[in-house]
């Protein structure tokens, strides 16, 4: 292999040692595979739980494809259960929530446990000024975990003891209720748990999802959240413990809640900044399942342009490649969510039919005339191209005797990977198709409210309707 | 036959930092690699425990960390683009907390995860284009200029020329 292999592997090798150090003497992980191999320990199972969660904040919703969780413990069997969706959030108006002490902590020498006596509120309580504005929030749903994992191939759960087939099992049980959870914002830290509550006494609880977040910018971590036994307040450490909770099954959702708590500041001090509960036998108060922030935004709906006007979206500038904005085309773009200003496209636009234009101009733009775009590197993409260069590349030419630009197949196309086999733009296109140029127009850059992306990245998707 | 904890201490023992090295390249950061190879012990172990010996697992380890990874990329580039006002735009999941070691460190940090992905599949795993690609999701070209991206970005951080040449075998272009 060449020297650049060699290199980076030497280069690694040094953080690869040190960090395999810490793994030698990492017990967590080892007794929580152990746990749920032999059933030993039902809190090192949580712990593994927590483990994959932690990997899963920053993954925001590895979960899903893990089968995984406090339904460990629960016999088939329970009726289907369904709550909410429901969605909290921290605004960001300091008058709007007073500061108060929290009523419960998930974590710490004075976390919550078994026996308190708490009287808690749905929605969100704020404990420190500096939750407003990071945009905190859970949203959830209580389903049955079959439910929720609808569409992924099924786990089959196996028993964790070979003399009790019917008894516990390693992995999550369908039938079992769950709670379908996303934790969003610009946290430290993060903390969900269910309790399940008789009265106002805690009588079982479970944290299911926690992890680290980064304060600068908002992100979502998903995960399940399982319904605690009865009696289920922390470590399990013997098979019989296991097999008394397995037997008990999980608490009655609907006498259970699901609380979270947002951390920030840093690794000197961290400051609880809110806290919110959510209580399934409150109504609904969202339609958006809690892990719709993690679903690709529907294919834009397209507008035939009315007469210059027309539709556009604004879309980030993909990497080079061999048709990359014909596979952005295929994977859904543009989206709902990119939709710009329309856009005037002055000038003669040749006609839209299978047979596009070759050799002749896409477009002709009389002088005196001309939009923002002209000149700027431009592309051709439709639903399908039966041949040729996918996304063939324009050029603008100017046609000094006719004072006017032309726009028509051509040019050096920088997103074009030199690597890729070439083929001559000569294609029939069917579907949609837009004129791809790059950059915005001026009123969008002036009005650019977004520092995360910058407008010289991105491009402007001008739909142009469709070739039959 | 020996004891599960016992197979993943050994696991550890003989394969831990060859692990948390592509942990590491595949994160940019050893918090990043420790929780990888974590989440991915746990997986692979509460869903194989037949493995009897730390040469057997590992293998199965390392693809469950490189499916563990992509798919992490994979959802993160979504929420990036449901939130684009908001998120930063240096977002890189495991290497926001990178720890600050050494040049190298840095620069892997500061690849774009999907660079940083394709450079550990290509030379820790020594998967050809098509299958990174394969693997992402990508086309090949966009592959290879992730992988030509890595070596620009590191090679002179490692000692080496970014023109030398790679072996990479010779793959037909996908049809579409």
């Amino acid at each position: 292999m060449s020297d650049f292999h060699d290199a980076l592997h030497r280069a690694a090798q040094p953080h690869g040692e040190a960090v395999g150090k810490d793994l030698t003497a990492d017990a967590v992980v080892a007794s929580s595979v152990r746990s749920v191999s032999e059933g030993r320990r039902r809190r090192a199972a949580m712990q593994a739980v927590a483990s994959v969660a932690a990997v899963g904040a920053v993954v925001a919703g590895a979960w899903l494809v893990l089968p995984l969780g406090a339904g460990d413990q629960e016999p088939a069997g329970a009726d289907p259960v369904h709550a909410g969706p429901f969605r909290y959030e921290v605004g960001d108006d300091p008058d709007a929530v007073p500061v108060e002490e929290p009523a419960l902590l998930l974590r710490g020498e004075d976390a919550v446990m078994c026996g308190d006596e708490l009287s808690l509120e749905p929605g969100v309580s704020v404990h420190s000024d500096e939750a407003f504005g990071r945009g905190l929030s859970l949203a959830a749903e209580l389903k049955t975990l079959g439910d929720i994992m609808e569409g992924t191939p099924p786990a089959t759960p196996q028993p964790l003891f070979s003399d009790m087939p019917d008894g516990p099992t390693d992995g999550w049980d369908p039938a079992s209720p769950q709670w379908e959870v996303v934790a969003s914002g610009a946290l430290r830290t993060h903390t969900v748990s269910t309790l399940l509550l008789d009265g106002s006494t805690v009588v079982g609880l479970q944290e299911s999802l926690s992890g680290s977040g980064q304060e600068e910018g908002i992100a979502h971590y998903g995960g399940g959240s399982g319904i605690p036994a009865e009696g289920q307040c922390g470590d399990v450490e013997t098979r019989e413990d296991l097999v008394e909770l397995w037997d008990r099954g999980p608490g009655d959702p609907f006498t259970s809640v699901l609380v979270a708590q947002f951390w920030g500041g840093d690794a000197a001090g961290s400051t609880l900044l809110a806290t919110i509960v959510i209580d399934p036998n409150e109504p609904a108060n969202t339609d958006q399942e809690p892990t719709a922030v993690f679903d690709q935004p529907a294919p834009a709906e397209l507008e035939a342009p009315d007469g210059a006007m027309h539709q556009s979206f604004i879309v980030p500038r993909p990497i080079a490649g061999c048709a990359p904005l014909a596979e952005l085309r295929e994977g859904g773009t543009p989206t709902v969510d990119m939709e710009g200003p329309p856009v005037e496209v002055p000038g003669a636009m040749g006609d839209l039919s299978g047979e596009l234009w070759g050799a002749e101009p896409v477009l002709t733009v009389p002088a005196g005339d001309e939009p923002w775009f002209v000149e700027r590197d431009a592309w051709l993409v439709a639903d399908i191209v039966s041949a040729g260069i996918e996304d063939p590349h324009l050029d603008w030419t100017s046609l000094s005797s006719a004072q006017a630009w032309a726009l028509a197949l051509g040019g050096e196309d920088p997103l074009r990977d030199p690597e890729c086999v070439y083929a001559l733009p000569i294609p029939e296109v069917f579907g949609a198709v837009f004129l791809v140029v790059d950059g915005v127009a001026p009123e969008v850059e002036a009005n650019w409210g977004d520092a995360t992306v910058l407008p010289e990245e991105m491009q402007t998707w001008i739909y142009l309707g469709q070739a039959e | 036959m020996p004891d599960v904890e016992q197979v993943i201490a050994e696991v550890y023992r003989e394969a831990g930092s060859r692990l948390a090295a592509y942990g590491y390249v595949l994160t940019g950061s050893r918090h990043g690699a420790e929780e990888l190879v974590q989440a991915a012990v746990v997986k692979t172990f509460v869903k194989r425990r037949r493995l009897h010996d730390a040469r057997s697992a590992e293998g199965y380890i390392r693809a469950t960390m490189r499916t563990l990874h992509v798919d992490a990329i994979r959802r993160d580039r979504i929420w990036a683009r449901l939130v684009p006002r908001v998120a930063p735009r240096t977002h890189a999941e495991h290497a926001g907390d990178v720890e600050d070691h050494d040049e190298i460190s840095r620069a892997l940090a500061a690849l774009p995860p999907r660079v940083r992905t394709a450079v550990a599949l290509r030379f820790y795993d020594d998967l050809t284009v098509a299958d990174i690609a394969h693997v992402m999701r990508l086309s090949d070209g966009t592959v290879k200029k992730y992988l030509q991206e890595g070596r620009e970005r590191l090679a002179p951080l490692l000692g080496v020329s970014v023109t030398e040449p790679e072996r990479l075998p010779v793959v037909e272009r996908r049809q579409r």
